[in-house]
């Protein structure tokens, strides 16, 4: 049995359509009242997207997950108990590949007030562990996985949505955040175990709030660092930008000129930590504009 | 002389100038010691006077810039 709802994202409505229960009671969990009825909702849908059971006998002997957007299918198949990682992976390669109104760049966003800082990493730097901590102390998420940059004032639109923790910062996550609803497991998938857990609420509340970024910091987790500080020039800031960009280059002169606007007005670091609240103190220091080096 | 669609940006800390080519997505950024600009123009902004012989040679090789 198919069932369809919509999530309303701000900026972004979604359609959803799925054959596999489990992935809507995840996604009310996760979205709340950000979750509609599709019966219930009349404004407009920015994409249509499913997560569909495979056909023929593998259904029913081992069903697996189909990620579907306008007719594309973008990802092999998972295993269904992978189906909400792939709706949430599914939705960002949407926005990243079909949304040309941003600049977008892979990166966590936290703010306080209408300050923001940047924080730029792939996968495996601690970036969404760093996030799940901050947007539960004092920060507000605005996005844990993709910048949102407006070309003509270089200020952050928030794409508030779940965080996305693995392997054994899932525990951790959990044991810090008892009363955070975490998503089931999807295990062993490409980047290990996978598990999405929900914004705070204060985040979700002001998801209509632009922020102006004073900071661009490149996190690295390190064990064997307490917190250390390297301040980056803007030549290498924006080299470290433009490597975790997604579209800019598409964007041509505009994309160029976005991120150099960012670069230009921001402080920036690369940060080596092991402390959370340290990392959070450094922050809070560089939204106030004093000198943290 | 700068093929059309290249653009050129020296970095306010003097950290390098980046240039970055809009048809082909070609990027260069070299050390800002390498080129001159001239600042004391009617415009607001500072306009490339001239490069190292080296960079120059890059510029060309990487298609910046027309060879003279």
């Amino acid at each position: 049995m198919t069932s369809s709802f919509v999530l309303n994202c701000s900026p972004f409505t979604f359609s959803v359509e799925t054959q596999f229960p489990y992935i809507k009671t995840a996604a009310k969990h996760i979205y709340g009242n950000r979750l509609i009825e599709t019966h219930e909702f009349d404004g407009y849908i920015d994409y249509h997207v499913s997560i569909a059971n495979s056909k023929g006998l593998r259904r029913l002997l081992k069903p697996q997950a189909r990620f579907l957007c306008e007719g594309q299918e973008p990802f092999k198949p998972l295993d269904k108990n992978q189906g909400y990682a792939l709706l949430e992976w599914g939705l960002n390669w949407v926005i990243a590949t079909h949304e040309f109104s941003y600049v977008i760049v892979h990166s966590a966003v936290l703010a306080k007030g209408d300050k923001a800082i940047l924080l730029p990493a792939p996968s495996g730097s601690g970036k969404s562990t760093l996030t799940a901590y901050l947007s539960n102390h004092g920060w507000r998420l605005l996005s844990d996985e993709m910048a949102l940059i407006s070309p003509a004032d270089s200020r952050i639109t928030p794409f508030v949505r779940p965080i996305c923790i693995k392997n054994n910062a899932i525990d951790l996550v959990k044991t810090w955040f008892p009363d955070v609803y975490v998503s089931p497991i999807a295990p062993k998938t490409h980047k290990g175990d996978v598990a999405h857990m929900c914004p705070s609420s204060h985040s979700v509340d002001e998801e209509n709030r632009s922020a102006e970024v004073v900071g661009i910091v490149f996190p690295k987790y390190d064990p064997s660092c307490f917190l250390d500080v390297y301040q980056l020039d803007k030549a290498g800031c924006f080299q470290g930008l433009t490597k975790n960009a997604f579209n800019h280059n598409l964007l041509g002169a505009v994309g160029i000129n976005t991120m150099l606007n960012l670069v230009e007005k921001s402080a920036c670091f690369e940060i080596h930590y092991n402390n959370m609240s340290e990392v959070s103190h450094f922050l809070d220091e560089l939204v106030l504009g004093n000198n943290c080096v | 002389m700068f093929k059309a669609g290249v653009l050129v940006y020296p970095f306010s800390d003097k950290s390098g100038v980046l240039f970055y080519n809009t048809d082909t997505d070609e990027s260069l950024i070299v050390d800002a010691t390498q080129c001159e600009f001239n600042v004391s123009g009617e415009q607001s902004f500072p306009v490339l006077d001239s490069v190292s012989e080296r960079i120059n040679s890059i510029l060309v090789n990487k298609g910046f810039t027309e060879s003279d």
